[in-house]
């Protein structure tokens, strides 16, 4: 498959696993498996407070 | 008294932001250092690199000792992050304090880790989504510990006890309010409706969120099964109406009916408020407690407090008896509509002005004037219950009845103060009795805002279609490698993810981070000592996310076709608010599997939409600096809406 642009990652989330395995499309030097797109929902969240928490 | 007191306050713009307080003291100095030392079991500064100048210190007021400190963030990088504040009497340091020793944060990013190392990147590609470079940090979220429902369940298996501990103390007060006259009845009684609503608003919250959303019951049985299964509708209710309604005039006694407008329907504050209340009636009253209960083993309220989940900070507190014929209310309030609420708003960058009247309705007031007295001021983070302002204000021949225009906020202390949030004030006024040369007092808390020009008030409308942040060399701040990894003694391995990532917004970080991975093996086919399976086959919880701030999010915006906001626009949308629209999470299932030696990756980007948001700005304000008016605006912004999770492995 050519991408449109050399940086630009196709949206493969209409294809199934098993398809898009056979297509051996690459990337970072790797076999791309899958494109699964979820939706994003709201989440309450607390921050744990840690001066240790930096890498 | 000479203190050396730091709170660190984090970062804002160029400027680590710390209050200090030297107290008696007149001079400071601070000291930056990369390590710290054990000195006779204190621990200071060590390696210093930078030290300031003696420094006197300007204050003020008299009264107000703390102040703000604001150091160049430049003064500080990755290893120089320790600070230390000393004071002294003069500028020949006698009398010298120092503060502990306080880690701050650092804005110095760390490299960018090598993103893409296969692929050669042109550097007339970078554009300025480049330039801001994102940093890396561990997972540092949680999705609440005690959910709402076991706070609920706390509150109500508390609070029947709440009022034995709290009644005796406020008997006096309410044998008092029922001798009110009747000119003051109909205030008094759309007050107490308006408790009685929020209360009311409140159980019904609680019930909307505990009964599931399977059909509703039909038969007796059923019906009686679920109203088991709720404390509230049980028959061991563990409060009753009357109950609650006993709990009225309390709250009605420390809260004003504003307060119940702004945080009615935020019952967990509302909860919060009355729990504070409840604490410095406690600590007000604590010998008398102890007197009527002397069967109460522990009469101190902290520990049903801190069963209800209720912060319980200790907080600056002048001993006062509480005195059952004064009432304190706040005066000349107005409010106006924001965030779907009837807020009192202050508008920050004047000084600011907060009304109190004290007065009584016993026939034998006394005509004379109170000669002095104290006002004290103390304003809360509404959530955290944190103490963010303390101040007292001496007042002089005050009149029952008189308003008093006393309480004034300077620009100063307003600094120390966030916007865009809900801060509680409590204000006790506090007098000498002239018989009993003891000091008596009252107090009542109330809920106010500060905003800028504008401020965040709703979510509006998504704006065309999703936009998809695939460009990994434009966006590659929003892509993140999640996880890497694979087995090389199996022939073949197969790992089931459940998992989940956040989209977190940060109000205080100076640059967006990816956060570390978690994962936590649920399964494994594989036996320690054991020969390894022909087949690996490992389950396993992952959770990953990426703490966003709204600099990063504004720089994506021409990328798709919108002008970025100005300062000013991007502060206000700075909020708690907008926060709780914007944190996100998406959950799912995922399978990595490979043969020996193979290494999977698993990739993350975003979807990103573009939402009308809903701003208020300033309209009209009055001579209190109190916001009468507001008219909105609408900005565009952008927000993530979908994620793809991009498996690979190597060839």
């Amino acid at each position: 498959m050519i991408m449109k642009k050399i940086t630009t990652f196709p949206d493969l989330s209409h294809e199934f696993p098993v398809a898009l395995e056979k297509k051996s499309i690459e990337f970072n030097g790797q076999v791309v498996l899958f494109d699964k797109k979820v939706g994003l929902m709201p989440v309450k969240l607390e921050k744990k407070e840690d001066d240790e928490n930096r890498d | 008294m000479a203190l050396a007191v730091l709170r660190y306050k984090g970062i804002r713009g160029t400027r680590q932001h710390f209050i200090a307080d030297i107290g008696t003291n007149s001079f400071y100095l601070f000291k930056i250092g990369s390590a710290k030392k054990n000195s006779n079991g204190l621990v200071m500064i060590d390696e210093v690199t930078y030290q300031s100048p003696l420094i006197r210190l300007q204050r003020p007021s008299r009264i107000q000792t703390d102040f703000l400190l604001e150091i160049s963030v430049q003064l500080f990088n990755n290893q120089s992050r320790y600070f230390q504040l000393f004071s002294f009497k003069n500028k020949e340091k006698v009398g010298p304090a120092f503060s502990e020793l306080i880690q701050v944060n650092t804005t110095m990013a760390g490299e960018l880790p090598d993103f893409f190392p296969n692929l050669a990147l042109s550097a007339t590609k970078f554009n300025e989504m480049k330039i801001n470079t994102v940093g890396n940090k561990k997972f540092c979220y949680q999705e609440p510990v005690v959910s709402q429902a076991m706070f609920w369940d706390n509150v109500l298996k508390a609070i029947p006890k709440l009022l034995e501990v709290a009644t005796p103390v406020v008997k006096d007060l309410l044998n008092n309010s029922d001798k009110k006259s009747s000119t003051n009845g109909a205030t008094q009684g759309s007050e107490s409706n308006a408790i009685l609503e929020a209360i009311q608003k409140m159980i019904g919250e609680i019930t909307k969120k505990e009964v599931p959303s399977t059909s509703s019951p039909t038969t007796r049985e059923e019906k009686k099964s679920e109203a088991a299964s709720y404390p509230y509708h049980s028959e061991s209710l563990a409060i009753s109406p009357a109950m609650l309604t006993s709990l009225i005039p309390v709250i009605e006694k420390v809260l004003s009916p504003e307060t119940i407008n702004a945080i009615g329907d935020q019952p967990v504050k509302l909860f919060k408020a009355i729990g504070d209340s409840f604490l410095k009636m406690n600590q007000q009253e604590m010998e008398h407690l102890e007197r009527l209960n002397p069967g109460v083993d522990d009469p101190t309220i902290l520990p049903l407090l801190n069963s209800m989940s209720i912060p319980t900070t200790s907080k600056p507190n002048i001993r006062f008896k509480l005195h059952p014929k004064i009432n304190l209310d706040f005066v000349e309030t107005e409010t106006v509509r924001l965030n779907g609420k009837s807020r009192i708003v202050y508008r920050k960058g004047a000084a600011v002005r907060i009304p109190i009247k004290v007065y009584t309705n016993a026939a034998s007031a006394p005509k004379r004037p109170i000669p002095k007295a104290i006002a004290h001021l103390i304003i809360q983070d509404s959530e955290t219950m944190k103490v963010l302002l303390e101040k007292k204000i001496q007042l002089k021949s005050v009149k029952l009845g008189d308003t008093i225009y006393d309480i004034i906020l300077d620009d100063f202390e307003l600094q120390m103060l966030p916007v865009n949030k809900d801060l509680k004030v409590e204000v006790s006024f506090i007098w000498k009795g002239k018989k009993t040369k003891q000091l008596n007092g009252i107090f009542k808390n109330h809920y106010i805002s500060l905003i800028n020009q504008f401020t965040f008030d709703a979510m509006g409308a998504q704006q065309g279609v999703p936009v998809l942040l695939n460009d990994y060399l434009n966006h590659r701040s929003f892509w993140h490698k999640v996880w890497e990894g694979g087995y090389s003694s199996s022939k073949r391995w197969e790992i089931d993810f459940d998992m989940k990532y956040y989209y977190a917004l940060s109000l205080e970080e100076e640059k967006a981070s990816r956060l570390s991975t978690k994962v936590k093996v649920t399964k494994d086919n594989a036996e320690k000592g054991e020969e390894p399976p022909h087949k690996r086959r490992v389950e396993a919880k992952i959770k990953s996310g990426m703490e966003l701030n709204l600099e990063i999010l504004n720089q994506i915006l021409p990328s798709l076709g919108q002008p970025k906001l100005d300062q000013e626009k991007l502060d206000a949308i700075k909020s708690a608010e907008f926060q709780r629209f914007f944190n996100q999470q998406a959950r799912v299932s995922l399978e990595m599997r490979g043969k020996a030696g193979d290494t999977g990756t698993l990739w993350v980007y975003p979807e990103i939409t573009i939402h009308q948001l809903k701003l208020s700005k300033i309209a009209e304000i009055n001579n209190y600096g109190m916001v009468t008016r507001m008219e909105p605006e609408m900005i565009l912004f952008p927000h993530p809406s979908a994620i793809h999770f991009i498996g690979t492995k190597s060839k």
